[in-house]
Formats: C-alpha cells, sequence, structure tokens
C-alpha cells in the first residue's frame, strides 16, 4: 500500500486551545470579512495547514505532550481538498524527519512530524494574537503574512 | 479695538477653568481634528456677547433652549451631591485703541450660567438640573474719574454693542458653515445695511430729508408773500392752494411709493426663496439619479472585490500558502536524490556476485536426468550425491535493492519526485500571482473609495437640500405643490406692486407737471409793486437747488462705495486665486440686484465658478467691507471666523490667510484645514502671529466619545 493510501485512515491530532484560540477563530463558513462577514478560511484543514507550512518555515517543532490533545481529523480530509497540500506536507515531514528517506514507509512517523510542526506553527500565530488580538482581522493580514515570509528559506 | 484674551471655564467641552488663549495682533489661528472643540471655541467668543450660539440645523440658539448642553460634561458627571453647583463662564477680555481724544480702554466682558443639582439621577439629564438665565457683567476703569466700574444687564448690552456694532458684527463674527444665513448677498438690504452703516450715506439721506422739508415750507411762505403783492390776489391765493394741494399729493405718493417699494423687496425676496427651493426640488431628481448610478458603480466594484475574493481563498488554500517552503523542499528533493545514490549503489554491489551458477533450472534438470552434468557422474535418486545436489537449490540470494522496503521506499521516491517536480513548477508562479491579485485589490479599494467620496458628496448635497433650503425632498411632490401654489400667489403679489408702484410714479410725474403748469400761471399774474424783494422768494431757489443736489451726491457716495468694496475685494480675490488659477475673472455686485457675480473683462458673468469660488468672492467682500469700515470709521475691528476656508483647496487656503493677515489688525481663524503633521511647516510662516491647538484629552478613539472623561485642551505651538 502507498504512503499516502495508509496515511489516509491516520488523524492528524492538536491541541484544543488551538481549535479554540485559532482555527475557530478563522475557519469556518459562518463567520466575519471582507464583503460579506466570513472567516479567510472555510475548512478546518485549510487553518491547519496553514499553521503546520508556518511551523515548517519557521523550524518550529514542538511535541504535542499528553495533556489537551484533544482533536484530531483525517489526513484524506487534506488529500481529498488540497491536493498538492497534502503531496507538500509529506514532502516537508521528509524534509525534517530525523528518519529520512525511510520516513517515506513509516505513516506514523510522517504524522507525527506533521503533527510536531503544526503545534510549533499554532504557537507561532498564537503569539501574534497575543501581541495585537485584530492581528488577523483583516483578511489582507494573511497575504500580508505571506509576503513577509522569507522565500530563501 | 484688540481681543486680548479669551478664558474658558466649564463651557460645552471644555472642562475646568485652565483654558486660556492669549490673542497678539495679526494672525491668531486655531486648529485642531475633527472634533476637537474648534467650533465650541467660536461658540463661546459668540455666546459671551450675544447669550446665543449658532448650532447647524437649529440656526441661533438661547441660551435657555441650550440647558445643561452648554455645561461641560466631565463638570457633571463628577458632581457627588444634591445642591453641587456648576460654573460655566466664559470671559473675553478687549482692548479698545486709543482715539483722538480717548485712550484705550480695557474692558472685561463675562458671561456666567450656573446649574445647581437637583437629584442623583443620570447627571446627563436635563430634569436632574435646576438651570438659571446667564448673567453678563462687563468691568472697566472709568476715563473720567478713574473708577472701576462693573456694567450689568442693559448697560452692559450698550457697552457691547457700542464695542461691536450689530450692524457690522455678521461681518465680523463669521462661522463658514453659517455664512449664508449670516450674511446674504442676494438679499438687496444685506450690503445696504453694511454700506449705511460704514459710510456718511445716512448722514446725505437726513440732509435731502431737511432740506426737502425745509424747501417746501419756504416755497409755501414764499407764495404767501408774493401772494400779497400780486395784481390778483385770489386768483394767485388759488393757484397757491392747488400747489399746496399737489404737494402734499407728492409727499403721500412718495411715501406710499417708498411703503410699497420696501414691501416688493420684502415679496421678491420670499419670490426667490420659493424659486430657489423649487430649483432645489428639480435639482432632486438628479441628484438621486447620481446617487443610484454610483451606488450602482459601488456594487460593481463590489461584486468584482468578492469574485477576487473568492478566488484568493481558492488559491490560498490550494498553493499560496506553500510561499516560503523553497528550502525545505529543496531538502527534500535532495533526501530523495539520497536514497536513490542508495539504491544506485546497491544494483552496483549485485555485478560482483556470480555465485548463483548453476541455477536452478540447470539444477532441477540434473535431478531429473539423475546425473551431475559438471563431473559427469551418476547421481541416483536418494544417494548422497543427490542430495548434494538438490542442496544447490534455492541458493540465489535477492539483491538488496528488491528488498520489499527498499522496493516500497522506490516506488514513493519516484512518485514524490513526479510529485516535487509539478509543486515546484507551480510554486514558481505564487510570488507574481499574489502581487498581481493585491494590485488588483487595491486598485479596487481605490476605485471604491473614490466613489464612496462621491456618494458621501452627493449625499451632502442632498442634505443640504433639506437643511439650507428648507426642502423634505422626501415630500417631493407635496411640496412641490406647495411651493407652486406659493410662487403663484407671490408672482400676483409682486404684479400688483409693481402695477400700483407705475401708477403712484405716474400720479407723481403728473402732480409735478400740474405744479410746473400752476407755477407758470402764478408767474404770468402781475405783481403790484415790482420794487419790493421777496427774501423767502430767494432763499427757495437755493433750497430747491440743494435738495436736487444733495439727492444726486447720496447716491453718488452710495454707488462709489460699492465701487470700492468691488475694487477692494478684486485685490484680495486676485491675490488669493492667482495662487491655484482655478477660476478667472472679477468680482462684480450688480447695481440692480445686488448679487455677486464673476464676471470677465467685458463685464460679462462667468458660469464655471463652483461652491468654492462663490464663498470666496463672498469672503472677499466680507473682507472689503471691514477694511472700510476700519478707514471710514477710524476703528479697526478684529476678525473672527470659524472654518472659513473649508470649501477651499490647500493652497488657496494659506493664500486666503496671508490676504487676512495683510488686511485685519488682528484677526482669529479657526480650522481645521491645518492637520497635525503640518503644524511645524505652518509655524515658520512668516504672516502667523499665533497659532494654537486644540486635542481631545482622554479620547479613547472609540467612534463614540466617552463623555464622562474626555474634554478639550489648548495648546499654544506659536505665540
Amino acid at each position: 500500500m502507498s504512503l499516502v493510501s495508509e496515511l489516509s485512515d491516520k488523524r492528524l491530532k492538536y491541541k484544543t486551545i488551538h481549535r479554540e484560540g485559532i482555527l475557530d477563530k478563522f475557519c469556518g463558513v459562518q463567520g466575519s470579512q471582507r464583503i460579506i462577514d466570513r472567516k479567510y478560511f472555510s475548512q478546518l484543514w485549510e487553518g491547519y495547514t496553514w499553521a503546520a507550512i508556518i511551523g515548517f518555515i519557521n523550524d518550529k517543532r514542538i511535541p504535542l505532550g499528553s495533556g489537551g490533545k484533544g482533536d484530531a481529523f483525517k489526513f484524506s480530509v487534506i488529500n481529498n481538498n488540497g491536493g498538492e497540500l497534502a503531496d507538500a506536507l509529506i514532502l516537508l515531514a521528509l524534509s525534517k524527519s530525523k528518519k529520512g528517506y525511510k520516513c517515506l514507509t513509516d505513516p506514523e512517523e510522517v504524522i507525527n512530524v506533521i503533527e510536531e510542526y503544526a503545534n510549533g506553527g499554532f504557537e507561532i500565530i498564537q503569539s501574534k494574537i497575543r501581541e495585537d488580538e485584530s492581528h488577523f482581522n483583516n483578511p489582507d493580514a494573511f497575504i500580508e503574512e505571506l509576503l513577509e515570509r522569507n522565500d530563501e528559506n | 479695538m484688540l481681543i486680548k484674551s479669551i478664558k474658558l471655564k466649564n463651557f460645552q467641552c471644555y472642562y475646568g477653568d485652565k483654558h486660556k488663549i492669549n490673542f497678539t495682533e495679526g494672525l491668531n489661528i486655531i486648529t485642531g481634528s475633527i472634533a476637537s472643540g474648534k467650533s465650541k471655541l467660536f461658540d463661546a467668543f459668540y455666546w459671551v456677547l450675544n447669550d446665543m450660539i449658532f448650532v447647524t440645523g437649529k440656526e441661533w440658539v438661547s441660551t435657555k433652549g441650550l440647558g445643561i448642553s452648554l455645561v461641560n460634561d466631565k463638570a457633571k458627571y463628577e458632581s457627588q451631591s444634591v445642591d453641587d453647583l456648576i460654573e460655566t463662564s466664559v470671559e473675553m477680555v478687549v482692548n479698545t485703541t486709543a482715539g483722538r481724544n480717548s485712550k484705550p480702554i480695557e474692558y472685561t466682558i463675562r458671561r456666567e450660567y450656573l446649574i445647581s443639582r437637583r437629584s442623583m439621577k443620570d447627571c446627563f439629564d436635563s430634569s436632574t438640573w435646576t438651570t438659571s438665565t446667564s448673567t453678563l457683567t462687563v468691568e472697566y476703569v472709568n476715563q473720567k474719574n478713574s473708577n472701576h466700574e462693573i456694567a450689568q444687564g442693559q448697560e452692559a448690552k450698550e457697552i457691547i454693542e457700542n464695542l461691536f456694532p450689530s450692524k457690522i458684527s455678521p461681518y465680523i463674527w463669521f462661522q463658514g458653515e453659517a455664512l449664508d444665513k449670516l450674511i446674504d448677498f442676494d438679499n438687496k438690504g444685506t450690503l445696504r445695511k453694511a454700506i449705511d452703516y460704514i459710510s456718511y450715506v445716512p448722514l446725505y439721506k437726513t440732509m435731502n430729508n431737511i432740506i426737502t422739508t425745509v424747501d417746501s415750507k419756504i416755497s409755501k411762505s414764499a407764495r404767501k408773500q408774493i401772494g400779497k403783492l400780486s395784481g390778483n390776489v385770489k386768483l394767485y391765493n388759488e393757484l397757491s392752494r392747488q400747489i399746496e394741494e399737489k404737494n402734499n399729493s407728492i409727499k403721500n405718493n412718495k411715501q406710499l411709493l417708498e411703503d410699497k417699494s420696501i414691501t416688493l423687496g420684502e415679496r421678491k425676496d420670499q419670490m426667490e426663496e420659493v424659486e430657489s427651493a423649487l430649483s432645489a426640488l428639480a435639482e432632486f431628481p438628479k441628484l438621486s439619479e447620481e446617487k443610484i448610478e454610483i451606488n450602482n458603480d459601488l456594487i460593481n466594484i463590489n461584486d468584482e472585490l468578492e469574485r477576487l475574493d473568492i478566488k484568493e481563498r481558492k488559491r490560498f488554500s490550494s498553493l499560496w500558502m506553500l510561499y516560503g517552503t523553497k528550502k525545505s523542499l529543496q531538502t527534500a528533493a535532495d533526501r530523495l536524490i539520497e536514497f536513490e545514490d542508495h539504491r544506485q549503489s546497491l544494483i552496483s554491489k549485485e555485478y560482483e556476485l556470480p555465485e548463483d551458477v548453476p541455477g536452478d533450472v540447470y539444477i532441477n534438470k540434473m535431478l531429473k536426468n539423475e546425473l551431475c552434468m559438471i563431473c559427469d557422474r551418476p547421481a541416483e535418486k536418494d544417494s548422497e550425491a543427490y542430495h548434494n545436489i538438490k542442496a544447490k537449490l534455492n541458493r540465489k540470494i535477492k539483491p538488496e535493492y528488491l528488498t520489499p522496503e527498499n522496493e516500497q521506499i522506490n516506488t514513493e521516491v519516484l512518485t514524490f519526485k513526479a510529485k516535487l517536480g509539478t509543486l515546484s513548477r507551480n510554486y514558481d508562479s505564487i510570488k507574481s500571482e499574489i502581487i498581481a491579485h493585491k494590485k488588483k485589490l487595491n486598485d479596487l479599494y481605490e476605485e471604491r473609495k473614490i466613489f464612496k467620496d462621491k456618494l458621501d458628496s452627493v449625499n451632502d448635497e442632498i442634505d443640504k437640500l433639506y437643511t439650507k433650503r428648507g426642502i423634505d425632498v422626501s415630500e417631493g411632490a407635496k411640496t412641490h405643490r406647495n411651493k407652486h401654489g406659493e410662487y403663484v400667489t407671490l408672482n400676483e403679489v409682486v404684479r400688483n406692486l409693481n402695477r400700483k408702484i407705475e401708477t403712484y410714479r405716474a400720479s407723481l410725474r403728473d402732480a409735478e407737471m400740474q405744479i410746473a403748469k400752476l407755477e407758470s400761471e402764478q408767474s404770468k399774474i402781475q405783481r403790484v409793486n415790482t420794487d419790493v424783494n421777496v427774501v423767502e422768494e430767494e432763499i427757495a431757489k437755493y433750497t430747491k437747488y440743494l435738495a436736487n443736489h444733495i439727492s444726486d451726491i447720496e447716491e453718488k457716495e452710495y454707488n462709489k462705495l460699492i465701487g470700492h468694496i468691488e475694487s477692494d475685494a478684486n485685490i484680495n480675490f486676485e491675490k488669493i486665486t492667482s495662487v491655484n488659477r482655478t477660476i478667472d475673472g472679477k468680482i462684480k455686485i450688480d447695481r440692480e440686484t445686488f448679487r455677486v457675480l464673476n464676471v470677465n473683462e467685458e463685464g460679462r458673468e462667468l458660469q464655471n465658478y463652483n461652491t468654492g469660488h462663490y464663498t470666496l468672492m463672498k469672503m472677499c467682500i466680507i473682507n472689503a467691507i471691514i477694511s472700510l469700515t476700519n478707514n471710514y470709521k477710524d476703528e479697526s475691528y478684529p476678525f473672527i471666523t470659524d472654518a472659513p476656508t473649508s470649501n477651499l483647496d490647500d493652497k488657496a487656503t494659506f493664500a486666503y490667510l496671508e490676504s487676512i493677515s495683510e488686511t485685519f489688525v488682528q484677526s482669529i481663524v479657526i480650522t481645521k484645514d491645518i492637520s497635525e503633521d503640518e503644524i511645524e511647516e505652518i509655524k515658520q510662516k512668516k504672516y502667523i502671529s499665533s497659532l494654537f491647538f486644540l486635542k481631545i484629552k482622554n479620547d479613547t478613539g472609540n467612534e463614540k466619545m466617552n463623555r464622562k472623561e474626555a474634554y478639550s485642551t489648548i495648546t499654544p505651538i506659536k505665540n
């Protein structure tokens, strides 16, 4: 069975505090902004993937630990909706995994790496919100965040 | 006269008693952003003198009408118990300039308003407070006896009338928004009143009245004396009686003519108002259509923004969010290559291992034939040789690169290499896509702002139709019917008045002709004694001459003054407009209608001026009137104005301020046209003598100001 198929049933876990502090804030069709009052991401996996990429870019890996590991969703959700983003997450996990290319046959390792970097990304986003509660209130802030990234990293 | 200072205590947004401004000669500027207390400061000047302030939408409102809204909110909020007394006051100190026979006098004008707490209910509710009327005092040192005097009530009001004559004060106290209400140049009486005040015209008018009366009496007396010397006394006296009768009729008709002319003027003013209202109603559909068009444009822009928004979110969640992962993806690629290299090394190793000869196929053949084909000896079934050969079966070791794990990794590596290739190609376009998207967004935001501003200005125009011309556009048809009815009636009244005036004029001409005829008949009657000189007859010749000439002088003086106002106004107008060249032409006051016009060299009216230009023309006339008043009356009045230039651009604003500084000994201009970051630059301008900046203290930045905490402060920047 291919890695992608094996990953499909695996669940990506994240801390409950990040569900409340970030994902619920930015994801969901019922939300706020630009013209119509709506949130920037329509689904949770988008916010999760965004956080994971921020973690990877900033090389911030934080194990989830045992407490508060409440929520999870299947990797297949990203694969079915995000297309290339699911592949990119696996490749990013490959770039960081201590197991090197061997992680390509180790779905648990891939999931673990993605989870820990997503957790790191959540922490970065949370600290930005702590500094300025309205940081991501304007939809333009998401594009600004992209342009602030160093493309050479 | 100079305003030395103004001091405010708990007046509207000014909390406490620490707000004092010391003014200097020259141009004093008070600036600050929106809602920083500028108009309230202007109100303070007006309130201390007149016990009322101008409220947009309500016009002039007295202290009684203002009630506790005059008193600072924070002061009200801080009151702790019943019977607490709060004092609101404004104190203005003015200095008169020394005249030929008088020394300068300093007057301290103070108005005070007290409220006391009735209950501990909501402090912002008027029923919580007992109010009173305001009290006015004027303190000064009497020049005759050097006594310190305090005038109150009527006496104080008279001093103020003397200091700031009500006929000229509308020109001195000038509120930008209220310009049209304060000084209506379309009304013939407006300029006439100002001219009457600043010139000798009323003097000539009085002289004319006196001389006409004297002339009539002297002529009557002359006729009486001549009659006595007449050869036909009876006929002469009869003619004199008829002349007297005609003179009385002329006098009556002149009075009627004057009365009807005044009424005609009033009715014409009313008609102009109705006409203006009707034209406002005609303007409404145009503005309404414009509003619909702008709203449609805004809808289109918002639709486009919505499309871009959807596209952005889609791209963000399918590709853009990967921006910045270039290096990590490169590491992933390196690891894929690392595996390929490893596999390659395993394959190479395979070439060094030829030990699996002979292979299983050959061995099976040997077992089947029970013969060792290598040494060509028999190997019978179940013999030792047979078992030895059989043991060689399945000897082949699978190469390491073909282990299931390596095979699986290899499959994944090949898959992800292909995926990485596609990803990299797409990745390269992310930045340009984001930048192009952002540009489109910004262009649309910019466009939306322009249309929103346009919409605001159309809404303002519509609002103006209501507030300035008193038209309720929402009841368009009904209002139109009413106004049209009023117009028809007024039109009829005006036509009747004109007819009557014509009749009186005709009667006057007729009576004058008849008098001439009667006088000629009288002169034909021979006198009995031609040697006797009648003194009254001689005097009457001069009084008649004087009566005619003084009337001419009055007219000439009047025209001369309008000419002066026009040319003074044009000097300023040219100076101000030369900085931005947005308008050509000159100011002209139409002698018939007294309308202020913008004309070309040939005197033909130009049509391309806007509200800003028209306001500027009016302001130049105001400057000219005050400046001429100073010349004629040998008295200088300070010029104080709030938001005079809100319709002008920056260049014209500063040119206007410079021209004010040249025209007036002292001027106080309250304006929002100078922003906080321009202050340092403005401070350096030589023509500005003093500069003050108003700011809100404890402003939370919320849309709604905290009434309990926020208040205005005054900071001197240059003084």
